[in-house]
C-alpha cells in the first residue's frame, strides 16, 4: 500500500536556522499519524512543506502520489488543512463562508456540511470576526470535512481550545478517520494518545521517530531493579537504556527496546536482583523520558524496519 | 460553476461600500467636469476666480484614482498574495482563475463607469464626433499602464492597505529622488517622445510580469526584486552610459542627418544681436548656455520644431563632454529662414574646465517637421460653435465694471475650448480691433488696428505617459492686456475672427551643426535666468 505521505530527506533552513533537517517519514493510508515535539521543533515548518506553502531547500515529499512542489489547484480537492494559524475570511459568515467554499468541490456532501454544523454547533448567521477562537476552529475543520478529504493535515487544531470544544473536534475527527488519512501536530500528548494510530517525534527539526502507536507502547518500559546491596551504575549499560539512575541499592531505567526475552535478559544481567519491576509508560512518560535523554531510542524506525 | 465567477462575485458582495464609493466619485466626474467650463456660459461678469462647484470638481478629478487605489487594494488583498496563513491557499484556487476574477473586477468596477463616464462626458462636452471607441480604449490602455497596473503589481506585492500605502510613498519619494537626482547629474535626458515610449513599455512589461509572477508563485521576494530591479537598471545605465542606450531608438525615430534628403539647414549663426550667453539656471551648480542657431530650407506650407538637443564638447587640449539628449523650449518654426536659441545645460563643474579654451562644439538637434493640412476660419462668433476636427469653442467678451475714476471699462475675450483628446497639432490664432475702450459696450466699434495672438493645441506626438482622465482638454485663452494695459492701452473686441490651422507629421530627424573655435560665454556673477520646464 503507498503511504498517503511520504517524504525524503526534507529540509529547511531559514536563513542559518535549520527548522526541518533531513526528515523521511511516510504516513501509511488510513492511519491517524501524530506529529509531536516541543514548541519550535519544527511540526509547522513540515506541514508547511507538505501543503506547498513553504518550498523546501532539499529533499522531496509527496502527499496522494503529488509532488507537494506541484500542489495546487484541484490537489486541494483532496486535502483538508486546518491550522491553528490560518486567517479565515473574516468578513463572511458561517453560512457564507460555507456557501462559497462549497462550488470549489466536485464532491463537497450537503448532508454531511448540515450535520457538521449541527455537530458543532455552528451559527450559520454569525461574522467569522465575532467566533470565539474555538468556534473558528470548528468552523474551519466543518469547511474541511464536507467534502471528505483523503487526507485531513492539521497544525496543531486543539491548541488553546477548551476541553469540551476539543472533545468535540475530535469526536467529529475520529468519525472520519476509517475513510480518511490524518496528520496532525501536536504538543500535547495526552490528546493525541486518545486516538492517533501512529506517532512521530520531532526535536530540533529532526525527526527522532516514526513509527505505529502499539509498537512503541510496547518498546518502552519503565523498570526498577532492587539490588540487594548498593551498587554503583554499571560501566558498560546498553545504548538502549534511557535516563539510568542509581539510589542505594535501587536502579531506575527506561528500557527504549523492550522485548519478550527483556525480563529474562535484566534476570542474568542482575542475578542478586532482590526484584525487577517492569511497568508499561504512557505516551507523555515516553517523550518525557526521550526529550530529557536528548536522543532518539536507538531501535529503527517504522520506515527503516519496512525497509 | 466557473471558478473565475465565484470568486468574482463574492468580491462583488465583500467590496460593495468601496465599490459604491468609487462609482459614486465617477458619477460625480460626470456631474462636476463641466463647471469647469461654465464660468464663461453663465454670464458676461468678471472672473473671479474658480467657483465652488469648479474646485470640487478638481477634488472629485484627483479622488477618483484615490478610490481606485482603494478598490485595488481592498480587491487583491481580499485573496492576499503574500504570506503563509491565507486561508484560499490550501484551497482549490486556480491562479489564473484567481487573476483573471480580479482583471473582471477591475474591468467591471473601474473599466466599465470609466467608460461609461467617458461617453458621457464627451457628450456633455459636445464631443461626441470624438469620441470613437478606440479612441477611448486607448485611454484605457494609458490610465492601465500609470495608474491601474502598477497599483496591481503594489498591491499584489504587499501585506494589506497600510503597507501598501507606505510602498506607493516610498515609490513616490524613490520617484521624486529620481527626478531630483537626474537634474542635478543631468544624465537622465533621453529625448522626450523616446523617454515617453520607453517609460510606458518599461512599466506595462514590469509590472505585467511581477504581477503574473506573484499570482503563480506568490514568491514575494522576488516579484518584489523584479519591480525595484527594472527601473534601477535603467537609471544604472543611464548613468554609467548616458544618452547611450536611447541612441538606436533615437536613430529609428528621428532619421539621422546624413540619412535625411531634406532641404532643411541648420547653422551656427552669431549675429550682432543674437550672441551666445551664459546663465545660471535654476538647476544649482549647473550652467545654461544659448547658442543662437539659424534653421534655413523651411518649405512653404510647412513648419520645424527643434525639440532636443545633444552637444559634444572638445578642447584643443584633448578633453571631451559630452550631454545627453535635452528638451528645448517649444519653438515653431515656419518662415523659410529663422533663428532660434539651443539651451543647453551643463555641469557647472565642466563650464569652469572648458571655459577659456576655444572649443569644437558639435550639436545634434532633433527636429520635427509638420506641414500645413488643413485650415478652418471663423468670424461672427458669438455663440458656442463647432470646429471641424478640433472641437467646440465660445469666444466671450468679458467686461469688467466702470473704472470708479476713468469709467473705463476693461474688456477682454476670452476664448474658451474643448478639444478631442488627441487632436492634431494645431495653432488658434485670433485676430481683432484695437481702439481705446468707452464707457459702455454700445460704443465698442470696429475702429482701431488689427491685433493677433495665437496659441498651440494638440500635439503632433502622442504622448504614451498622459493620463487621460477626462477624454477632452479644456483650454481658456484670454486675449487680452487688459490686466497690464492702462486706459489707453485696452483691447475691444469687435468682429473677432479665429483660424484653426491644423498640421500633420511630416518627418523627424536629426541635424548636426559643428562650430569650431567657439568660446563659452562669460557667465556673470549673479546672472539668474529662471527655465521652466518646456
Amino acid at each position: 500500500m503507498n503511504p498517503t505521505i511520504r517524504t525524503e530527506n526534507l529540509s529547511k533552513r531559514f536563513g542559518r536556522t535549520v527548522a526541518v533537517d533531513s526528515i523521511s517519514l511516510a504516513v501509511p493510508e488510513g492511519s491517524i499519524y501524530a506529529l509531536v515535539g516541543a514548541n519550535g521543533a519544527g511540526k509547522t515548518t513540515l506541514i508547511k512543506l507538505l501543503m506547498n506553502i513553504l518550498r523546501p531547500n532539499a529533499g522531496a515529499a509527496q502527499v496522494l502520489g503529488i509532488d507537494s512542489a506541484k500542489l495546487a489547484g484541484s490537489s486541494f480537492n483532496r486535502i483538508g488543512y486546518v491550522s491553528e494559524n490560518q486567517e479565515l475570511p473574516e468578513g463572511m459568515t458561517v453560512g457564507g463562508m460555507l456557501d462559497y467554499f462549497r462550488p470549489f468541490y466536485p464532491h463537497w456532501d450537503r448532508a454531511l456540511e448540515k450535520q457538521l454544523v449541527r455537530q458543532f454547533d455552528l451559527p450559520l448567521k454569525r461574522k467569522l470576526k465575532h467566533l470565539s477562537r474555538g468556534m473558528k476552529m470548528k468552523a474551519s475543520f466543518a469547511s474541511s470535512l464536507a467534502y471528505r478529504p483523503s487526507l485531513i493535515i492539521l497544525d496543531e487544531p486543539f491548541s488553546g481550545l477548551d476541553p469540551l470544544v476539543r472533545d468535540e473536534l475530535i469526536e467529529g475527527l475520529i468519525e472520519r478517520a476509517p475513510e480518511t488519512t490524518i496528520f496532525l501536530s501536536s504538543h500535547d500528548l495526552a490528546e493525541i494518545e486518545s486516538f492517533s494510530s501512529h506517532v512521530g517525534y520531532l526535536q530540533q527539526g529532526r525527526l527522532l521517530f516514526s513509527e505505529e502507536m502499539s509498537t512503541l507502547s510496547n518498546r518502552f518500559r519503565d523498570v526498577t531493579v532492587t539490588l540487594s546491596e548498593p551498587s554503583p551504575l554499571p560501566a558498560q549499560l546498553p545504548a538502549t537504556w534511557l535516563e539510568p539512575q542509581t539510589a542505594d541499592c535501587v536502579l531506575h531505567f527506561v528500557d527504549s527496546d523492550f522485548r519478550e526475552d527483556s525480563p529474562r535478559e535484566l534476570t542474568s544481567q542482575f542475578p542478586s536482583a532482590r526484584d525487577i519491576g517492569i511497568e508499561p509508560m504512557t505516551l507523555r512518560q515516553i517523550f518525557l523520558a526521550i526529550a530529557k535523554s536528548g536522543r532518539g531510542p536507538a531501535v529503527s524506525t517504522a520506515e527503516e524496519k519496512e525497509a | 460553476m466557473n471558478q473565475t465567477l465565484h470568486i468574482f462575485k463574492k468580491d462583488a458582495r465583500r467590496l460593495w461600500p468601496e465599490i459604491l464609493i468609487s462609482l459614486a466619485l465617477t458619477a460625480g466626474l460626470v456631474l462636476t467636469v463641466p463647471f469647469k467650463w461654465a464660468n464663461l456660459n453663465s454670464s458676461q461678469s468678471n472672473y473671479l476666480g474658480p467657483s465652488v462647484a469648479q474646485l470640487l470638481a478638481y477634488f472629485i478629478e484627483l479622488l477618483v484614482p484615490v478610490s481606485w487605489w482603494l478598490l485595488i487594494a481592498r480587491c487583491i488583498h481580499s485573496e492576499r498574495l503574500v504570506g503563509d496563513r491565507q486561508f484560499w491557499i490550501t484551497r482549490p484556487y486556480e491562479w489564473k482563475k484567481l487573476l483573471m476574477a480580479k482583471a473582471l473586477f477591475v474591468a467591471v468596477f473601474l473599466y466599465l463607469p470609466l467608460l461609461t463616464a467617458q461617453w458621457l462626458l464627451l457628450l456633455r462636452a459636445g464631443l461626441a464626433r470624438f469620441s470613437a471607441l478606440p479612441e477611448l480604449l486607448y485611454n484605457l490602455l494609458l490610465i492601465s499602464i500609470i495608474v491601474v497596473l502598477p497599483l496591481i503589481a503594489l498591491a499584489a506585492v504587499t501585506r494589506n492597505l497600510a503597507r501598501m500605502t507606505l510602498a506607493l510613498l516610498g515609490v513616490l519619494v524613490a520617484l521624486w529622488l529620481l527626478i531630483a537626482l537626474s537634474s542635478l547629474t543631468l544624465a537622465n535626458s533621453i529625448a522626450a517622445p523616446v523617454a515617453g515610449i520607453i517609460a510606458a513599455t518599461l512599466i506595462l512589461c514590469v509590472c505585467s510580469a511581477a504581477v503574473v509572477w506573484q499570482y503563480a508563485t506568490r514568491k514575494a521576494g522576488l516579484s518584489r526584486a523584479l519591480l525595484i530591479a527594472a527601473p534601477v537598471l535603467l537609471v544604472a545605465m543611464q548613468s554609467i552610459a548616458p544618452g547611450e542606450p536611447d541612441v538606436a531608438l533615437m536613430n529609428r525615430t528621428y532619421f539621422p542627418a546624413a540619412g535625411t534628403d531634406a532641404p532643411l539647414q541648420v547653422s551656427y549663426n552669431p549675429q550682432a544681436d543674437v550672441r551666445p550667453s551664459a546663465f545660471v539656471p535654476r538647476i544649482s551648480n549647473s550652467v545654461g548656455i544659448e547658442i543662437p542657431l539659424q534653421i534655413s530650407g523651411i518649405s512653404a506650407g510647412t513648419i520645424v520644431d527643434a525639440e532636443d538637443v545633444k552637444v559634444a564638447m572638445e578642447s584643443p587640449a584633448g578633453s571631451e563632454w559630452q550631454s545627453s539628449w535635452q528638451p528645448l523650449f517649444r519653438q515653431e518654426h515656419a518662415q523659410k529662414n529663422s533663428t532660434f536659441f539651443a539651451d543647453i545645460t551643463l555641469p557647472r563643474k565642466i563650464y569652469e574646465q572648458f571655459k577659456d579654451a576655444p572649443l569644437t562644439v558639435h550639436l545634434n538637434l532633433a527636429l520635427k517637421q509638420m506641414r500645413t493640412e488643413k485650415v478652418t476660419r471663423l468670424t461672427n462668433l458669438r455663440s458656442e460653435y463647432a470646429v471641424p476636427d478640433v472641437g467646440n469653442c465660445q469666444l466671450q467678451v468679458l467686461l469688467s465694471n466702470p473704472d470708479p475714476v476713468t469709467g473705463v471699462i476693461r474688456a477682454s475675450n476670452n476664448l474658451d475650448c474643448r478639444f478631442g483628446l488627441r487632436i492634431p497639432l494645431t495653432q488658434v490664432t485670433a485676430s481683432w480691433t484695437y481702439k481705446p475702450c468707452l464707457a459702455s459696450q454700445a460704443d465698442i466699434g470696429p475702429r482701431g488696428p488689427l491685433n493677433y495672438a495665437s496659441y498651440w493645441a494638440g500635439s503632433a506626438n502622442e504622448s504614451p505617459l498622459a493620463l487621460p482622465l477626462i477624454p477632452f482638454q479644456t483650454q481658456n485663452e484670454s486675449f487680452s492686456n487688459s490686466l497690464n494695459g492702462g486706459p489707453d492701452n485696452q483691447f475691444c473686441p469687435d468682429k473677432p475672427s479665429l483660424t484653426f490651422t491644423q498640421y500633420s507629421l511630416l518627418r523627424r530627424m536629426q541635424a548636426e551643426v559643428s562650430i569650431q573655435e567657439f568660446h563659452l560665454p562669460a557667465l556673470t556673477d549673479g546672472q539668474l535666468k529662471v527655465i521652466e520646464n518646456p
